[in-house]
């Protein structure tokens, strides 16, 4: 590969991905007041308006809002080309994606025309948008091809969902007209939306952060080259027959587990990590949903079959993509701060003294106490889609643990802040 | 002229980031215009790449296997001894990333 004569962009200001990172966890806070007050009501079906609100929260609110803001960060880091106008693209993305959200969400609960035209123009507006000036970067011969290859299939699902969401929240104000499959449609919204966009782009971004951030082998290059294509087509063909198609989708998750367990067990670098703890832990969980997902109905508790369906998809989502997504956090929101620090002490290298250690960004014991927090919760929250009075309980949980994260962003973009202070003066001398 | 280029040899392929980055600052503060930083990295610190331009530096980065990378740093006063060495041993016309004012 000749990549002499590319443009390298430096990183976009940092103060733009961590305008999605802080948005995150508000609106998991949000979504705790929604359970508190929604009562056990809401846990009986996945199509109670509250829960769609819910599950909107989650899915645009926090894992949307955070991978969007992380890939500005990883493009130029693993693929050398950021987007273009990044200030501009993002005032434009996270505003409109956080009204857009919050329209949507409102929506399902107190259903209007105007809401559901609001939902529908702000939403198309913040992720076409952003879809447009990432397919721009991604159209580009980029380096890292695997990952970059997994991030274009990625993008391609979050296409999809968004083109499925709008046909229909269309619907609803009579823009369009799918009453006859509008339930398999949905269920290949949300399909896309959890296996396509979130976890591709995961996968594709493991097999670069790693190894890049535990010192591991690369992944198996079969995995690597071959296993997001081979999900991605799995979804496409998933839309016409998903039946037949969701066993080996969920089948490939567990390949993925195996091989990044595999990964992270040659790591050079064995210190304590609650990274990699959250990496594990979701390997874990892809591991025990294949058998779960495999075991007949008839060999499960009654209380557990009736609900099936509605717990992988919150186990799916809370112990695999919500926990990798926290644990990349943990590891990214002290490297960003840093390697950006560093960057303006090349103008004066004297300034380097200025820098803390990186510990002190993000203290590694507050990392740990937010694992055990997402363990609580996610416990809770497989009890209450049995028990559905635990609702309290899990909304209690979820506002500690999300609080808790905010607070840790805060104070590691404090920190920043107060240190390049403290470089400013060193390179104004 | 070839004579004059010292290399200073750094190993940053199993640091964990942002380490790779803080030896390549640390060498770089004390770099003279007659030595070279050879880096042996696992990947391109793309990010670093503008910021040595800006700084006064060049670079030449040769990509054995894309988790087995070369870079060398040099002051920009310095290109043309460089260039001098690539050619004498033949790393002229290899897959490589270049970067200068």
């Amino acid at each position: 590969m000749n990549i002499n004569g590319l443009s390298f962009n430096a990183l976009p200001p940092i103060d733009l991905p961590f305008r999605f990172f802080l948005t995150g966890p508000i609106f998991i806070i949000l979504c705790a007041f929604l359970i508190f007050f929604s009562g056990d009501t809401l846990w009986l079906s996945r199509w109670h308006p509250s829960m769609l609100a819910l599950t909107h929260g989650f899915t645009l609110g926090f894992l949307t809002m955070i991978m969007m803001g992380a890939l500005l960060q990883l493009l130029p880091v693993i693929g050398g080309v950021g987007i273009a106008k990044p200030r501009l693209v993002v005032s434009l993305c996270h505003s409109t994606l956080v009204i857009g959200t919050m329209c949507l969400m409102a929506n399902f609960i107190w259903p209007s025309t105007l809401l559901t035209v609001s939902s529908l123009v702000f939403l198309i507006c913040g992720i076409g948008v952003y879809f447009f000036a990432l397919a721009w970067v991604l159209v580009k011969k980029l380096s890292q091809g695997d990952s970059i290859i997994g991030f274009r299939l990625a993008m391609g699902a979050l296409f999809l969902v968004l083109f499925l969401g709008v046909g229909l929240l269309s619907q609803s104000v009579g823009f369009t007209s799918i009453n006859s499959v509008g339930k398999t449609l949905t269920n290949s919204h949300a399909l896309l939306g959890l296996a396509g966009w979130g976890s591709l782009l995961i996968i594709s971004v493991s097999f670069q952060v790693i190894p890049m951030f535990h010192v591991a082998p690369s992944f198996p290059k079969i995995i690597s080259r071959y296993l997001p294509s081979i999900l991605f087509s799995l979804l496409v063909l998933a839309v016409f027959k998903p039946k037949l198609m969701v066993p080996f989708i969920v089948l490939i998750h567990g390949i993925f587990a195996l091989s990044l367990l595999l990964v992270i067990s040659k790591r050079k670098r064995r210190v304590p990590d609650s990274t990699i703890r959250f990496w594990q832990l979701a390997a874990f969980t892809l591991i025990v949903l294949n058998f779960f997902y495999f075991i007949p109905d008839n060999f499960l508790p009654t209380l557990i079959s009736q609900q099936k369906t509605l717990l992988i998809t919150a186990i799916y989502l809370y112990f695999y993509l919500v926990a990798v997504i926290q644990g990349m956090l943990l590891k990214i929101l002290p490297f960003l701060s840093y390697t950006h620090l560093q960057q303006k002490c090349l103008i004066n290298f004297s300034a380097m003294q200025a820098i803390p250690h990186m510990h002190y960004f993000l203290n590694k014991k507050h990392g740990q106490w937010l694992f055990y927090l997402h363990i609580m919760t996610g416990v809770v929250l497989f009890y209450t889609l049995v028990i559905p009075s635990a609702y309290w309980l899990l909304s209690l949980l979820l506002l500690i643990e999300f609080s808790w994260l905010l607070y840790l962003m805060i104070k590691t973009m404090g920190l920043y802040f107060q240190t390049l202070t403290k470089i400013n003066s060193f390179v104004n001398e | 002229m070839q004579a004059s280029l010292i290399f200073i040899k750094v190993d940053v392929s199993a640091l964990e980031p942002p380490e790779p980055m803080t030896v390549i600052l640390t060498h770089l503060a004390k770099l003279t215009v007659q030595e070279c930083l050879l880096i042996k990295h696992r990947r391109q610190p793309f990010p670093l790449y503008e910021k040595l331009n800006q700084a006064g530096f060049s670079y030449h980065c040769i990509e054995h296997e894309p988790d087995n990378i070369t870079l060398y740093v040099f002051h920009q006063n310095t290109q043309t001894v460089f260039d001098e060495w690539l050619v004498t041993n033949g790393l002229g016309t290899s897959d490589f990333v270049k970067g200068k004012s």
